[in-house]
């Protein structure tokens, strides 16, 4: 195609400034040292001018200034529309800029436009479906957005891809925690321990997977050493809090639970080991609210709505301990429907019981 | 070797000098889930020479389903000088067909203890003839079932004097048209290809069948409300009066499904509250692969409290009895954590040292040989070691198996247990049945045991082994309650004579015997280290 057809088509395409549309040509055709000079130029005029700074970050891309790209597009859509990031998303397609739809999904990420984030990444992985660097990112936003299926697809390859990477082992693990499959959980965590034995966040997740495998014994110690290093740490407090309260140790978990929820009064955890605690002294009405809460920080929880409708059921609430034990019901269906799916994905099946 | 030598004395397996020579039949691999679950065992007195005997149940397999000849069950007669002695041929019990589970009672009220034996594909009811040889009466009494029935127990939870009768039933299977080995979505653990369910199989209803004559009963299961009308998993099965009403409740272990516990309306009909009751899942609302429950009152709370095994990665779960419902008390008892990696089966409440407070034991195996060629995170292998639970008279008990040697550390696909006092030294004693292998008969031969009483009730005809009927010992601050019962453990028969240890009491100091129609016995002063025969009134 010519230089002048492809710019007539261009032009038909989208409303695309003839100036623009004509750059584009030039970096299609290889012209990236004028075109850089050629949009700097614009860029100069109108710095608002999102087509022309996703251009100008697409030409010092593919001279390796990443750094510079980066930049580039930052200056450009910081603080605009997400008419401008669709306009610049369109461009970055058109010129198969994985590098360019990466930033560009950080940027819409930052201005809370998930859709517009997912969709950068989708354009990225299909123009680089091996790049590291793309995968990680459109794994971390899956997990973000809970999408744990979408994570877990992309996660999987990653730590074939890079074996020795801790992050990516702690990832896939957090992927597997959070849909519900334990067992994948510990093993992926583990390996993340095995090659990052001193990060708090791996053992903080290592010991929620053990903890909801029960092995409270081997959650503590591995939670004592995240603590170790962030005495602070409110989530790891009330992993820690889940252990004791599993071991017995029912003064040692109501002290913890009380730090975590005095600086974060719905924490689902604390609130959900306090109710435990108290079903356990037979303190049913406080149980209750301690398990109201826990199902306000996270209403999918199964434990917590189990738990309740027990409590209820013990102060005479037939119709709530009913209507708490659908809501388990249904938070337990929900979990296994999702681990059966990642199991089929992953090419294995479920845990638990005589077989899947 | 050393840990062997130094190992203390509790059980001392005498399978081989004792001449049971059963050998439980499956397939080496377990390719399809009939061929996994079987092998109960009962000890019971069919010859009333005040001895237990013994009966191990056999199955077949695919491969066998059509010669019912190749799977032989075993009664042991019991002769009295620790050896047995094979009848079963003699008896008629050899070949009930694909055998499961097993429980008994006099259910005729002859004197004579008959035998229900549970299988796939029509269970068999052996009235005791009296003189050494039994005959099959299930179909005359309505009782075969048919399907996959697993445990039984007999009990009148009408309050009309005779025992009726409650079937577990498992998984519908159709031996023309089995799930093939490791196709499929639930067919494969943990990536391993394994057998097929139960999970993705359709399960099958359970049976209530009530006595309405001589050898009649009318199946009832409908109109009582327990019919399992969504086909969970049912393995073990325990009646017990948990809320000391009067009336006998109905606890039902469920694989891999909630567990039902049928609170008796004392009107003919049930209501299933496993859930408000708190016993139907675990801690934290996960369904359980239940297989066998244990009943006792191990805190001497005067409650009967329930302890369920479960599959590996689960924890067998203690239950323990508020009165009005139950509290999971299964890792604040220290009884959880051992057990998470094992698949467990056969489980018992037992005063092995007749210290007075009841000890727990549970026999494992998991069900699928294909594990032992990749072993997974904490999972156990497929042959697994027992658990031995001691009560630490303070709510908790420590496992401590290990001390007691291989009898407990060896490693074995166990299945059914029975436990009870084969020699009548008033220790107890316990049988375990493996999956395609050969029992172990453990005789208790611990020294320096506490003093103890063993109570043999005589009821009213019809009920003479006065199932349902509670025993309460005194002794000193020690106050002990026992439940007579007709199917326990997984799938298996428990002496029904209440064992008590006495510690160092000499006497116990009153025995109260409240009868299945409520009518009470009470002894004084009742001196220890006898088997106290009760007869109840007429």
């Amino acid at each position: 195609m010519t230089h002048a057809l492809l710019l007539v088509t261009l032009l038909r395409a989208a409303p695309v400034a003839p100036a623009h549309a004509a750059i584009e040509v030039r970096l299609r055709s290889g012209q990236v040292a004028q075109a850089e000079s050629e949009l700097r130029t614009i860029v100069a005029r109108a710095p608002r001018d999102a087509a022309a700074g996703t251009l100008l970050a697409i030409a010092l891309a593919r001279q390796g200034r990443t750094a510079d790209a980066s930049g580039a597009l930052q200056a450009a859509l910081e603080n605009a529309g997400p008419a401008a990031r669709l306009q610049a998303r369109g461009i970055g397609r058109r010129l198969e800029s994985a590098d360019v739809l990466l930033q560009l999904a950080r940027l819409d990420a930052q201005a809370n436009d998930p859709r517009g984030a997912t969709e950068s990444l989708h354009h990225a992985l299909e123009l680089a479906p091996n790049s590291e660097e793309v995968l990680s990112a459109y794994a971390q936003l899956m997990l973000g957005l809970r999408s744990y299926l979408k994570a877990l697809q992309v996660l999987d390859p990653l730590t074939r891809m890079c074996p020795a990477d801790a992050h990516y082992h702690y990832l896939l693990g957090v992927a597997l925690l959070q849909a519900g499959d334990m067992p994948r959980a510990i093993e992926f965590l583990q390996k993340a321990e095995r090659l990052e034995p001193e990060r708090a966040l791996t053992l903080v997740a290592l010991g929620i997977a053990l903890n909801e495998q029960k092995r409270y014994d081997e959650a503590l110690p591995l939670i004592q050493r995240a603590l170790e290093r962030e005495p602070q740490n409110i989530e790891a407090l009330a992993v820690l809090a889940t252990a004791e309260e599993g071991l017995g140790d029912l003064a040692q978990a109501e002290a913890h639970i009380d730090r975590v929820l005095a600086a974060v009064p719905g924490h689902h955890t604390a609130n959900l080991v306090k109710g435990l605690i108290q079903m356990k002294q037979a303190h049913y009405p406080e149980a209750r609210g301690a398990l109201e809460k826990a199902v306000a920080a996270n209403p999918t929880s199964k434990a917590a709505h189990y738990q309740l409708s027990l409590a209820y059921a013990r102060i005479g609430e037939e119709a709530l301990s009913q209507k708490h034990l659908e809501l388990y019901r249904k938070a337990q269906r929900e979990i296994e429907e999702r681990i059966l799916q990642i199991r089929r994905e992953a090419g294995a099946a479920p845990a638990g019981g005589m077989g899947p | 070797m050393i840990s062997l030598l130094l190992a203390a004395v509790l059980f001392r397996n005498v399978t081989a000098e004792s001449g049971v020579t059963f050998q439980h039949h499956s397939s080496p691999e377990k390719k399809f889930i009939v061929e996994s679950m079987s092998g109960g065992v009962a000890l019971f007195d069919f010859d009333n020479d005040g001895r237990l005997d013994l009966y191990l149940v056999d199955s077949l397999t695919v491969d066998t389903a059509s010669q019912p000849e190749k799977a032989h069950s075993a009664l042991y007669r019991n002769k009295g000088d620790g050896a047995f002695e094979d009848v079963s041929d003699k008896a008629g019990v050899a070949h009930p067909g694909w055998g499961m589970g097993v429980c008994t009672a006099d259910v005729d009220g002859d004197g004579w203890e008959d035998l229900y034996v549970t299988a796939l594909g029509g269970n068999r009811l052996y009235r005791n003839n009296g003189n050494g040889t039994f005959t099959d009466l299930a179909a005359k009494a309505g009782v075969t079932v048919g399907g996959w029935s697993a445990g039984c127990g007999f009990a009148d939870y009408d309050k009309d004097g005779d025992l009726d009768l409650f079937v577990s039933r498992y998984v519908k299977v159709d031996l023309a048209n089995l799930p093939e080995f490791g196709k499929g979505k639930t067919c494969e653990y943990r990536g391993i290809a394994v057998q097929c369910g139960p999970r993705g199989l359709p399960g099958e209803g359970d049976v209530l069948l009530r006595n309405d004559g001589p050898w009649t009963f009318a199946d009832v299961t409908a109109a009582a409300g327990v019919s399992d009308p969504k086909g969970y998993f049912g393995l073990g099965v325990a009646w017990l009066d948990f809320d000391d009403d009067g009336w006998l409740d109905l606890f039902v272990a469920n694989d891999s499904t909630p567990n039902f516990l049928y609170v008796n309306q004392k009107n003919g009909t049930f209501k299933e509250a496993a859930f408000p009751l708190g016993v139907a899942v675990s801690e934290d609302g996960a369904e359980q692969g239940s297989m066998g429950v244990a009943i006792g009152d191990y805190d001497h709370s005067g409650r009967f409290s329930l302890f369920v095994t479960n599959f590996a990665d689960e924890y067998n779960a203690l239950y323990h009895n508020e009165g009005t419902h139950f509290t999971d008390v299964s890792f604040r008892s220290k009884t959880a954590p051992s057990s998470l990696p094992y698949v467990g089966w056969g489980t018992a409440f037992l005063d092995y040292d007749n210290d007075g407070w009841q000890d727990l034991i549970a026999v494992n195996g998991h069900v699928y040989p294909q594990l032992d060629k990749s072993r997974l995170g904490a999972s156990a292998p497929y042959r697994q070691r027992r658990l031995l639970y001691r009560n630490n008279r303070n709510g908790t008990f420590d496992e401590v198996g290990a001390q007691y040697g291989a009898v407990f550390m060896d490693e074995r696909v166990s299945r059914g247990l029975a436990m009870g006092d084969l020699d009548n030294d008033g220790r107890v004693d316990v049988v375990v049945n493996d999956l395609d292998g050969a029992p172990q008969v453990l005789r208790n031969e611990m020294p320096d045991t506490g003093h103890w009483l063993l109570v043999k009730l005589r009821g009213r005809t019809p009920n003479t082994d006065a199932i349902g009927a509670t025993v309460v010992v005194k002794s000193g601050d020690l106050v002990q309650r026992r439940l007579v019962r007709s199917g326990t453990s997984y799938i298996s028969q428990c002496d029904m004579r209440p064992h008590f240890g006495l510690g160092t009491a000499t006497k116990a100091d009153s025995v109260e015997v409240v009868w299945p129609d409520g009518t009470k016995t009470r002894l004084t002063d009742v001196a220890a280290d006898q088997i106290l025969e009760i007869r109840q009134a007429r």
